[in-house]
């Protein structure tokens, strides 16, 4: 029904972006998704001033305590304020979750790209990565973790590596299509050279399931993230990392339920915004596929 | 059929040797001396040695490479710079732990993933579809390390009817079971979903209702058996990431699978066990990935026509040449 009321405001002149925007905006879920995201992002980048407490700071007095008005999310085993600390960790998720993205989207998109529009190389590029890509994702991070260490700006290469294939696949498939189109055989002929072609007529027309794609990957290599912070290969201690506060909170799990249950849902919260709004993205910016 | 699977056999033997080498290389790179990481740092000189060349430590990449490859044939998965023991026994060990759970997770999941979809997909913007819906995005999006506690918070802690770690019978399987079945479910979930609509508009459904088949007739066996195959692509590929990811809900719930042998050899750098591990895992994916391929072909016979378009085509070129 929403759709419907969607396609009435859409007037002559307007490009895809501004209709996919309308259509965006009927889906109100979507757009709290998208609200949110943005409230974590601002928490991110302000958490110094919204933090009530230092993240370090620790406070033998008032260990291991319970959620109150005081420590909304209550305190760890050193004291430290969990809430302060669930702030400070948005930064980590956030930054490690756009890096990841951009990083392997470029890197796919690039490799994708010049693997569709130049055949010869699209073999010895298309098997290195499937061999790649037909590495399980643990399996293969654990191996990368080996290589680099583990520290942040590792975690964010050997995530961007992974997410590699899944770019580089989609827009070789989304290229292949269009190299055929006729605007791109027009400007072939009239003489354009093979990067204004791809990056002028090409990638703008490819963009769209790239979109959908980064905003449920951001989610996913989140969740990766944590998942490496969790085991230890990821965030070392101190730092106040959603997954490495779920790892420390583990042995209190009998005591202190809150203690790694909290942070775990913050990580759910900024993930199912991501995976919504990436659903709401697709069905916005492609109408036929509903 | 008997020349399909041989031929995806031939297929996957390339591309797993392929993925040894590429995992083999990679291990290069770590930093730090291996013959260290076995003795320590305070190691002399002469005990280095005597220990670089019990293990081929000095031997080109190549060489090794070549070793590598037939210590596998031979069934040698070569020895873990920690223990001093061979790793195909504890690997032997520790993968039925690890496969056992991963199975019975997906098994679960796929039925819940299937069924839940199913009905979404059917009864579409309905409340169910939409509760279905939030349901397994949410479980899309909780960490399965998240999820297990929450259930050994509430099953092993609040009301203490299931055993919290360990992996010592039918009991203890439950909870990581139940995990990897509400994670692997949702996006079991979401592919039946969007594949089962993407089917059912098509015209073959219109006709089957237009005959007067029963609705769950239509729904079964023309809808759901067409939208199969992204299925079973999503459960093959879920069960892949199983093998490997295991490893946090086996942290969790402290079973001794091979993703925790894996993550403890990271932990202590010792490279033979990560290589070892890492190819078995890839092995185990390429098996699974081959049945499903074989699978697929049982499910829809076009794929199979595809694939084995070349090959007959040239054997009865080559049948007529010998005939004239």
């Amino acid at each position: 029904m929403a759709k419907k009321d969607g396609y009435k405001k859409e007037k002559l002149g307007q490009s895809q972006f501004q209709l996919a925007w309308i259509r965006l905006k009927e889906n109100k879920f979507a757009l709290v998704s998208l609200y949110i995201i943005c409230a974590i992002i601002l928490i991110a980048i302000f958490a110094p001033l919204l933090a009530p407490y230092d993240y370090a700071a620790q406070n033998y007095d008032e260990i291991l305590m319970f959620p109150s008005l005081k420590h909304p999310f209550g305190t760890d085993q050193f004291g430290r304020d969990i809430f302060s600390r669930v702030i400070y960790g948005t930064r980590y998720s956030i930054t490690i979750g756009l890096c990841t993205m951009i990083f392997s989207c470029i890197l796919g998109v690039t490799l994708g790209t010049i693997a569709a529009y130049y055949p010869k190389l699209d073999n010895p590029i298309m098997r290195f990565l499937d061999i790649f890509g037909s590495i399980p994702d643990m399996a293969l991070l654990m191996c990368l973790v080996v290589i680099m260490g583990s520290n942040m700006r590792n975690m964010i290469i050997a995530l961007g590596l992974y997410y590699t294939p899944g770019y580089a696949r989609l827009a070789r498939a989304k290229v292949l299509t269009l190299r055929n189109e006729e605007y791109v055989e027009a400007s072939i002929a009239l003489g354009a050279s093979d990067a204004r072609i791809l990056l002028t007529h090409i990638l703008p027309n490819a963009v769209a399931p790239l979109i959908v794609r980064f905003t449920m990957a951001t989610g996913g290599s989140i969740l990766e993230a944590a998942g490496l912070s969790f085991i230890g290969l990821g965030i070392q201690p101190p730092k106040p990392e959603w997954g490495l506060m779920i790892s420390q909170g583990r042995g209190f799990l009998s005591t202190n339920w809150y203690y790694p249950i909290l942070p775990g849902l913050c990580i759910v919260l900024l993930s199912y915004c991501l995976n919504y709004l990436g659903d709401g993205l697709r069905d916005a910016l492609d109408p036929r596929l509903n | 059929m008997l020349r399909y699977i041989v031929k995806r056999l031939l297929f996957m033997l390339v591309t797993l040797s392929c993925t040894i080498i590429f995992v083999f290389t990679l291990l290069e790179f770590t930093p730090g001396d291996p013959a260290k990481i076995i003795l320590g740092q305070t190691a002399n000189e002469e005990a280095l040695e005597a220990i670089r060349l019990q293990f081929h430590l000095n031997d080109p990449y190549i060489v090794r490479l070549g070793r590598y490859f037939v210590q596998l044939l031979h069934g040698d998965l070569g020895t873990s710079y920690i223990t001093r023991q061979p790793i195909a026994g504890a690997i032997a060990a520790r993968l039925p732990l690890t496969l056992r759970i991963a199975f019975f997770g997906i098994l679960v999941g796929a039925c819940i993933g299937i069924l839940a979809g199913t009905i979404s997909a059917v009864k579409q913007f309905s409340i169910a579809d939409r509760v279905l819906t939030f349901i397994s995005l949410f479980g899309n999006s909780a960490p399965s390390f998240w999820t297990a506690m929450l259930f050994v918070l509430i099953f092993a802690v609040k009301l203490q009817v299931l055993p919290a770690t360990g992996s010592y019978g039918f009991k203890y399987w439950i909870l990581p079971v139940a995990t990897i079945g509400l994670q692997c479910s949702s996006g079991v979930t979401r592919m039946t979903r969007s594949s089962v609509l993407e089917v059912i508009r098509q015209d073959y459904i219109r006709t089957a209702r237009a005959k007067g088949q029963v609705e769950w007739k239509v729904v079964i066996s023309h809808a759901l058996r067409n939208a199969f195959i992204p299925i079973l692509t999503q459960l093959s590929g879920e069960f892949c990431g199983y093998l490997g990811g295991t490893v946090l809900v086996e942290s969790v719930f402290a079973i001794p699978g091979i993703g925790n042998y894996v993550l403890d050899a990271v932990k202590k750098m010792d490279t033979p066990v990560v290589l070892s591990g890492i190819v078995i895992i890839c092995a185990m994916c390429s098996v699974i990935i081959l049945v499903v391929d074989i699978l697929y072909s049982f499910i829809d016979p076009r794929i199979k026509a595809t694939f084995g378009f070349g090959v007959k085509k040239k054997k009865t070129a080559k049948a007529a040449g010998g005939s004239k």
